[in-house]
């Protein structure tokens, strides 16, 4: 009897055995493999993607935001009946049959059929029950002004890995704070698939981009791209920028130029579209340059307002180079009033001789030219001036009534809004405010670059450039009861060595209303073909975006005709 | 003899218990696995109603959509001429 149980025993402890050890070699041994297995057959890693931000304008109403599209794909294997759904498919989608039926003859598991497709396409295509079909979400950008603002805001597409990235303009520059942060997160779910209450997406890491507030004004920013493109079809003209600034603080209110892309489908324009010429584009500004080589001047005490040019009545010979004015008139003894007045190249000159070439230099350099102004859009470009041993007395000359020298738009009008602001040049900024998903706001306060002149000297400047308005060669299409100060501006354009007369940069440079003023706007239109002058073709369209920017902010005339 | 009985109603008792414990367990998990399964779906068709009503609101309300309404109605721009030439303006005196 007695062996029976000593049998049993080793048998049971033979098993106990077995079992010990396939337990070592599944807990011990194949531990990792086996849970890493498990965890793929009840759990998933899956990356939540963030939210992108949205660029908002200063009323608060999105300019860009985001919007549900998906993309609609199929399995091949599954698909019996090809030559149906695909005829079914291109008839709902509106693409050609050819390309469906080339997709679904691929011998894969997934094809994409096509991306972009709205809500409610999909719903038709779902309520079909179509076998093999399926789709994806796929968040795209919306642009609810259309192309409004195309190249201040840029557009956002794909990087080398397939991730959506930000290009050119605001989505270029804060492409990092719109983006947000990639979460990741482990799903659980039972053997059907369900999914089981566990680790989600509390502790992913994901968040979601910010919002970014704009200075930029959406009506205002309408007015100017309705009356700049207006403009350049009326003039003739082959491209035109224009930008509104809140000379006080720095803002962009609106910044337009045409030609321009539609951001929804910038894959099909030209690259050379996407950069905004506002801030990339270089010229020579001409005679809008001319108030801040006479601002210098006044703000050294070189001259005064009734200071008068002894050099005046003739051309001006500088070495080989005779300097003449635009229309070789000629005013002896006339003083800097009127020479900005008659924006008179050869009293310019004599401003320019008095300053000499270091005081020159420096002043500018105060205005901000040759640098960078810093504002937050990507791709700001700032011409160099030339270094100061490589002035010739011609340069200095030229540079006076601005030419021989190059600017971008952006550079100017920062320059210029000096004036406008009692002698301080602020840094310009596109965004007001940056909002955070947790609903903190982050305010981007404005800043003072420099002290270009006097807030005295300012307050001449303006009153000079107020009578240049109203008594110069664009006082025809001045606004009648308001005080706006101005200078218009034909820079010829430098062409094989020469400068070619008839080809031409018109331009005006102003802001109002003069004695507190609310905006300072530069026009440019780019070889003007109906007029070759800024007064002619500039300055009306300068004065039309004034009045619609007064009107809006409810502006009153305050003098009578 | 009674003491093997009562290992061996402990021993059943034991497992049934533990089994049961398994199926209220296991049927607990499943149950809010499904409620939450629910819940995600609707709160995901809620967000996707909430972007296209946004979606449409916006373009409903936006600038573009707004002037070509008003064209439609009748309201046109101001046609006045953006170019008068008066002597001595350059223009007109190069002519």
């Amino acid at each position: 009897m007695k062996w029976r149980y000593t049998l049993t025993f080793f048998i049971l402890l033979t098993c106990f055995f077995a079992i010990d050890m396939k337990l070592f070699q599944w807990q011990i041994i194949q531990a990792e493999e086996l849970a890493s297995l498990g965890r793929q057959q009840s759990a998933a890693n899956v990356e939540i993607q963030p939210k992108r931000g949205d660029i908002i304008a200063s009323d608060g109403f999105p300019i860009v935001t985001n919007k549900l599209t998906y993309l609609v794909f199929a399995n091949p294997k599954e698909i019996l009946q090809k030559d149906e759904l695909s005829h079914t498919l291109a008839d709902v989608l509106k693409i050609d049959v050819a390309s469906v039926s080339a997709e679904l003859a691929l011998d894969k598991f997934w094809v994409p059929i096509k991306s972009n497709v709205s809500s409610s396409v999909k719903d038709q295509i779902d309520a079909m029950k179509l076998p093999g079909v399926g789709f994806e979400e796929a968040p795209t950008r919306f642009y609810p002004e259309a192309s409004m603002a195309a190249q201040l805001v840029g557009f956002v597409g794909k990087d080398e890995q397939g991730q959506s990235k930000g290009y050119f303009g605001l989505e270029g520059y804060y492409d990092r704070q719109l983006h947000g942060r990639v979460g990741e997160a482990t799903v659980i779910h039972d053997a059907f698939g369900r999914p089981v209450l566990a680790k989600l997406t509390e502790n992913s890491g994901q968040q979601d981009g910010r919002n970014l507030v704009l200075h930029t004004d959406r009506v205002i920013q309408y007015l100017v791209e309705q009356r700049l493109k207006a403009g350049i079809d009326a003039y003739g003209a082959k491209s035109g920028t224009a930008i509104v600034m809140d000379p006080k603080t720095g803002g962009i209110l609106a910044m337009a130029s045409f030609p321009s892309f539609d951001q929804a489908t910038f894959w099909q324009y030209d690259g050379s579209l996407y950069v905004n010429p506002a801030v990339t584009d270089t010229y020579e500004p001409g005679s809008t340059f001319k108030p801040l080589v006479m601002s210098a001047a006044l703000d050294l005490g070189l001259i005064t307002p009734t200071t008068t040019c002894p050099i005046c009545d003739k051309p001006v010979q500088v070495g080989d180079y005779a300097i003449h004015t635009w229309d070789d008139k000629y005013f002896p003894n006339t003083n800097m009033i009127d020479i900005l007045q008659h924006s008179d190249n050869t009293g310019m000159v004599y401003v320019g001789q008095k300053l000499g070439l270091d005081r020159m230099i420096s002043s500018l350099e105060k205005f901000g030219v040759g640098q960078t102004t810093g504002i937050d859009l990507q791709g700001e470009v700032a011409p160099e001036m030339r270094p100061r041993n490589s002035w010739y007395p011609i340069d200095l000359a030229t540079a006076s009534y601005g030419q021989g020298i190059t600017v971008t738009p952006m550079e100017l009008i920062d320059a210029f809004a000096s004036i406008a602001n009692g002698g301080k040049r602020m840094e310009p900024h596109v965004v007001a405010e940056i909002n955070t998903p947790d609903g903190q706001k982050i305010p981007i306060a404005p800043k003072v670059l420099d002290q270009a002149i006097s807030e005295q000297t300012a307050k001449v400047m303006t009153e000079m450039l107020v009578n240049t308005v109203n008594k110069g060669e664009a006082s025809f299409a001045r606004l009648k009861g308001y005080r706006i100060a101005g200078k218009t501006g034909t820079a010829s354009i430098a062409k094989d060595g020469h400068y070619d007369t008839q080809h031409t940069i018109a331009s005006f440079e102003g802001f109002a209303p003069a004695d507190n003023p609310k905006f300072v706007a530069l026009v440019i239109l780019n070889e003007p073909e109906v007029s070759i002058y800024g007064s002619e073709t500039a300055a009306p369209i300068f004065f039309d975006i004034a009045q619609g920017i007064l009107t809006y902010y409810g502006i009153a005339p305050t003098e009578g005709e | 003899m009674n003491r093997t009985k009562i290992a061996l109603f402990l021993f059943i008792f034991v497992s049934i218990a533990c089994t049961v414990a398994q199926i209220v367990v296991s049927t607990a998990f499943a149950t809010d696995g499904i409620a939450y399964g629910t819940l995600q779906t609707q709160a995901d068709q809620l967000d996707r109603e909430n972007i296209e009503l946004k979606e449409h609101i916006y373009t409903l309300s936006s600038l573009t959509a707004i002037a070509q309404r008003a064209t439609t109605m009748g309201f046109a721009f101001d046609k006045k001429a953006n170019l008068t030439i008066t002597a001595p303006l350059p223009f007109a005196m190069r002519q």
